[in-house]
């Protein structure tokens, strides 16, 4: 299998281009004259239609009530978008896949069968021929603990890439999923929480998203005011974008965590090139003491949480996030985010037998 | 996503009421767009025909297309206790039942022909709060819906940003097995 080369894939952090200017040397007009071409007609009369300059739209589906059983999501639909969106900056999430939108190429590689060519392989089939060589390993020691010695030769020929019960990766149900051409219907969106589109639309402007039900576009001012699900100033929208915001400004690439109990992940480059380096959990300081007791956790959990973050080598991150009194008066987003502050904190297990550094 | 240190409404500070507060700034939505939800998602909305539930259907979907499951049914079963539960529809809750592909524990059996048992599932969000009272009513009114309460139930979790996450209830103790 011919290694991808991740750097060619994952150029770029964020979906922003930054164009490096030679230093400008004012006796050259080569020089002067690339400065001015970048500078000015560039951005202003070819960056609307400049192919390098990328914009996404999303839309939006909003409940009114955030523990109902109807789900408010914001999702990215086609192709172009969702493929653009995971390569600058590992946004959202497939929503039949694990992190990449990988569904349809996955589905048609199982419905066809074809082993062929291979145009590329999901991060999906990787875990799932690693996870049938465990069961191939789990099923032989199972039999030598039974007393059984399995005859090694055979157990060596097993061939991994199938599953230890033979079974057809086919269903009744698969057939619903081709159209009458016998192409696969993409089914999958990439879902953004809210904060990776607050992010885009307002700290990087390269979205638009659009109402669900009305397709009007939605301005980035009232974006706020929608994703908020009240105006406390520590409603679980804003914490967590802050935290988002704070992540990504320095150039880290920030996702949920919700399968390792915390509330992000935070990534070096992105989840292709390494696994996340930390744990991150929000925690509000409120500015009177009497509610930051009453919030206050016990030794208990945060050692709880810190041996199940360490049992999957990461580290534990406190944010702690000073929340403002009250959030009535700002004339900008701008204005908004300046009253939240945050403080990290990093909680290592140190043990003086063995850590000697 | 819920923060978990988010106090509850009734403790809420002063300028936590949204009609009170006063709207200084000329980039504030009105509270027309309390309306504007009301209107729009109201309006023949099919919410009120109780007969899907958002979550279940997110969840057997997932079910369906990520995980491949089959024979996949959504079931509104009637809650025998009173106690509270989230997102509850007229003292039911939806459940999806389904076959996975292949056993999901490695000491379970399989089915007369052969094929994996079907599994309770329990959709719900993260953010809501479960007790060990609730569980005991969704398999009491498992029992009473299905004649038989299930020895155990899957407990499917969806996030905000449509991560699935699956977690076992069981009835009673088992035996730990070997990872």
């Amino acid at each position: 299998m011919k290694r991808r080369n991740l750097n060619a894939i994952y150029k770029s952090p964020l979906p922003v281009e930054v164009v490096a200017l030679p230093p400008l040397v004012p006796h050259n007009p080569l020089s002067v004259a690339n400065y001015v071409y970048q500078l000015v007609v560039v951005p202003f009369f070819l960056g609307f239609k400049s192919p390098r300059r990328q914009h996404f739209t999303a839309h939006l589906e909003l409940y009114e009530d955030t523990v109902s059983s109807y789900v408010s999501s914001i999702a990215v639909d086609s192709y172009e978008d969702m493929q653009g969106l995971w390569k600058a900056g590992f946004f959202g999430k497939g929503t039949q896949s694990r992190s990449e939108p990988t569904w349809e190429m996955r589905t048609a590689k199982r419905l066809q069968e074809a082993s062929g060519e291979m145009e590329g392989v999901a991060p999906e089939e990787v875990t799932a021929r690693r996870r049938a060589a465990r069961k191939i390993f789990k099923n032989a020691r199972a039999l030598a603990e039974h007393g059984i010695v399995a005859n090694p030769t055979e157990m060596e020929k097993a061939d991994i890439k199938e599953a230890p019960r033979k079974q057809s990766l086919l269903r009744p149900e698969d057939a619903q999923l081709k159209d009458s051409q016998g192409n696969v219907r993409q089914q999958e969106k990439l879902q953004l929480t809210f904060q990776e589109a607050f992010f885009l639309a307002y700290a990087l402007d390269v979205i638009d998203i659009y109402d669900g039900r009305t397709g009007d576009l939605v301005p980035v001012q009232c974006l706020l005011g929608l994703l908020m699900p009240d105006w406390r100033p520590d409603n679980s929208f804003i914490i967590n974008y802050v935290v988002y915001h704070h992540y990504r400004s320095n150039g880290w690439c920030i996702r949920s965590g919700v399968k390792f109990g915390v509330d992000y992940l935070l990534y070096r480059r992105g989840p292709p090139f390494s696994h996340a380096e930390f744990g991150v959990i929000v925690i509000p300081l409120y500015s009177d003491e009497s509610k930051n007791q009453v919030m206050c956790k016990d030794w208990s959990w945060s050692s709880g949480v810190n041996r199940v973050v360490g049992g999957v080598k990461k580290v534990l991150l406190l944010c702690y996030v000073e929340v403002p009194d009250c959030i009535d008066k700002w004339h900008s987003v701008e204005e908004l985010l300046k009253m939240y502050k945050v403080r990290e904190v990093v909680l290592r297990r140190w043990i003086p037998s063995r850590n000697r550094d | 996503m819920e923060s978990r240190f988010t106090q509850t409404p009734d403790t809420a500070t002063e300028c936590s009421s949204a009609s009170e507060m006063s709207c200084s700034g000329p980039l504030r939505p009105t509270f027309d767009s309390d309306d504007f939800r009301d209107k729009a998602y109201n309006a023949a909305n099919p919410r009120n025909n109780l007969a899907n539930s958002d979550i279940a259907c997110r969840v057997k979907r997932n079910l369906d297309l990520h995980h491949l499951w089959m024979d996949l049914s959504i079931h509104r079963v009637n809650l025998v206790t009173k106690e509270s539960i989230p997102f509850l529809d007229d003292g039911q809750i939806v459940l999806v039942l389904g076959r996975p592909p292949d056993k999901l524990y490695s000491t379970d059996s399989y089915d007369e022909d052969d094929s994996p048992k079907q599994e309770w599932v329990l959709p719900v969000r993260t953010e809501s709060k479960w007790s060990a009272k609730r569980w005991v009513s969704v398999f009491e009114s498992l029992a009473d819906y299905h004649g038989k309460a299930p020895e155990r139930i899957l407990m499917a979790m969806y996030t905000d940003d449509s991560t699935v996450v699956y977690y076992f209830i069981h009835w009673g103790l088992i035996k730990p097995r070997k990872n």
